[in-house]
């Protein structure tokens, strides 16, 4: 869908707020349509990084670029953002919130097309407060995506959900990942095993390892083989790593 | 007991770990105390009466000996008016004791007061020692209530606009809503835009329903051309208001904070702005400062159109002039300094 080389490039990127270094020297590359992973606890920097992606925030160091171009402007009509926390306003229907963003993001007949990718059709009247926690997040993502971006960014968009609504939603992100670049954040390792092409383990502000779910997995020592094989990947770059004090050296 | 000693120290603690809540607490008695003192420091300010002398009837050598005749009187200002309509307007609102004026047709010196007035009139003619007629004016049962509608409607324009936007930029920002439209195409223009328009329409409906309403219970004076007027003032003086809040939210980073300065800023305004009587009253220092807020400016404006019949813009310019500017450098100020997201 898009013919830039790279989608995202990250190079060397820092991050500070007050006395907490937030992000560390962390570079990264996406080329293509997939769905990359960005695993790590709480805590870890994820959201600082989408922040600075998304252009919500200027690194103290580093360079981010998008598109094969510095994002200045920031290509917001190409870009679709779910935030972790999603603000609505007190009794705001679906079919308002479907209106408002498809005219944010500019497109005409946008409101039902939110309704129909979000499956909310027939509950246009319901307060967006009344949804259910699956509800509200396809409305969140449709909305999110009614301009068609080329690249989407999701902070934890399952999180608290129950499996039902996890699997609509995954199943929905796969879809989108087929012609476009999803980033997700996540600290939920078996969503990352069945959902993600290609991870990337963030701990302390740093990047710990990245690559595609099977050069990672391919990577994990036989004896460190428990059965999850995203959860293996990430304690054997990261965990182990973490209690021997190893932070500084970011992961070849 | 033991769970009351630990509720009675959180809730306290809950109050004194915040410092906008103990300055409301502890600080606000003594702030109102000091406020009060310093506004009346001068005395009650109605003790003086005002003489409103409209000077364009009368010669230099009558208005020269009608200040010299009333420079020893402690209890008695003079106030030179522009015309015969604003002077008796003031009569009628009851700002003004006494009204000095020459009639155009019969070319006497009139000394107008209300039926209330007519043994302060009579000294006054007396102490003046000029040929006076006295005239008594019928004025209205609510002339004061007329003087303070101006005060009431600002007021309410004054708070829409601080809690319009500066408690909803606020609230909008800690709820990440602000953070969510970052992410999209929508521009920061066509949302500040849209806020000060919903809030505009809000106000003027709200303006339109207490006009309507003093007109009716309290006999308003209001004319065609003094309702067009006040729709402008109330929207100019919004948008200042707006300004002011929206530049009370660069500072300010959560709701309860904010609804905690408002509550403060209103509380010296109400004194400094000419609700209940006039900036003349006041300390000259407490004077200079409400010359300058935009309250002041839109009260008097508001007066001027609907009870001293004024319609002239140029006499208007000033007070509309003023209020702009406190809405440009309110709005420029913010657009540069509001933090959209933490």
């Amino acid at each position: 869908m898009h013919p830039d080389p790279s989608v995202v490039e990250v190079r060397n990127v820092s991050k500070r707020f007050g006395s907490v270094q937030a992000l560390s020297d962390v570079s990264f590359t996406l080329a293509g349509p997939q769905l990359l992973g960005i695993l790590g606890p709480n805590g870890a920097g994820k959201t600082t990084l989408l922040d600075l992606i998304e252009g919500l925030a200027v690194p103290d160091a580093g360079e981010i670029r998008l598109f094969g171009a510095a994002p200045t402007p920031y290509p917001r009509r190409r870009v679709g953002v779910v935030m972790q926390r999603e603000f609505v306003m007190e009794g705001l229907s679906v079919a308002d919130y479907a209106e408002l963003f498809a005219a944010i993001q500019r497109v005409p007949e946008g409101a039902a097309r939110i309704l129909r990718d979000a499956v909310l059709e027939t509950r246009a009247s319901t307060p967006v407060a009344r949804l259910s926690g699956g509800e509200a997040s396809r409305l969140f993502l449709a909305a999110a995506t009614v301009h068609d971006p080329e690249l989407i960014f999701l902070d934890e968009p399952t999180a608290q959900l129950d499996p039902e609504s996890k699997q609509r939603i995954g199943a929905r992100l796969r879809e989108l990942a087929r012609e476009r670049t999803v980033v997700l954040t996540t600290h939920d390792l078996r969503e990352a095993d069945t959902l993600c092409d290609s991870l990337l383990f963030l701990v302390g502000g740093r990047v710990r390892a990245q690559g595609t779910r099977s050069e990672l997995v391919a990577a994990v020592p036989e004896a460190e083989r428990r059965g999850l094989a995203v959860e293996d990947a990430f304690f054997h770059f990261c965990a182990l790593r973490m209690r021997r004090g190893e932070l500084e050296e970011p992961e070849p | 007991m033991r769970a009351f000693i630990v509720l009675t120290r959180l809730r306290l603690l809950e109050v004194l770990r915040s410092a906008s809540s103990t300055a409301f607490l502890l600080a606000l008695p003594i702030v109102l105390l000091l406020i009060v003192g310093f506004v009346f420091w001068n005395g009650h300010p109605f003790e003086r009466r005002h003489v409103s002398v409209v000077a364009a009837t009368l010669s230099a050598d009558e208005v020269a000996h009608i200040e010299h005749s009333l420079a020893g009187v402690e209890e008695v200002r003079i106030d030179v008016e522009p015309d015969r309509h604003a002077a008796l307007g003031k009569l009628r609102s009851r700002m003004a004791s006494a009204v000095l004026l020459r009639d155009a047709t019969t070319r006497e010196l009139g000394l107008w007061v209300g039926p209330r007035d007519v043994l302060f009139g009579r000294g006054l003619a007396g102490t003046l020692s000029l040929p006076v007629k006295l005239e008594v004016l019928a004025v209205p049962r609510f002339g004061y209530v007329h003087f303070l509608f101006p005060g009431v409607l600002s007021f309410s324009v004054l708070v829409a606009g601080l809690f319009g936007m500066g408690y909803a930029m606020v609230r909008y920002r800690q709820s990440l809503f602000l953070k969510k439209l970052a992410t999209t195409q929508l521009s920061r223009f066509t949302f500040v835009a849209s806020q000060i328009s919903a809030r505009t329409l809000l106000v003027l409906l709200q303006s339109a329903l207490l006009v309507i309403g003093a007109r009716l219970l309290f006999d308003l004076p209001l004319s065609w051309p003094a309702a067009a007027w006040l729709a402008l003032i109330t929207a100019l003086g919004l948008l200042a208001f707006m300004g002011i809040g929206f530049a009370l939210a660069c500072a300010v980073r959560d709701e309860a904070t904010m609804v905690d300065v408002i509550s403060m800023l209103n509380i010296p305004l109400v004194f400094l702005s000419e609700l209940f009587f006039l900036l003349d009253e006041l300390p000259k220092p407490l004077a200079l400062v409400g010359n300058a807020l935009p309250t002041t400016h839109m009260v008097r404006l508001v007066r001027q159109v609907l009870l001293y019949g004024v319609e002239d813009v140029v006499v208007l310019a000033p007070g509309l002039a003023v209020l702009a500017l406190w809405m440009l450098a309110a709005f420029a100020l913010s657009l540069r300094a509001f933090r959209w997201h933490s």
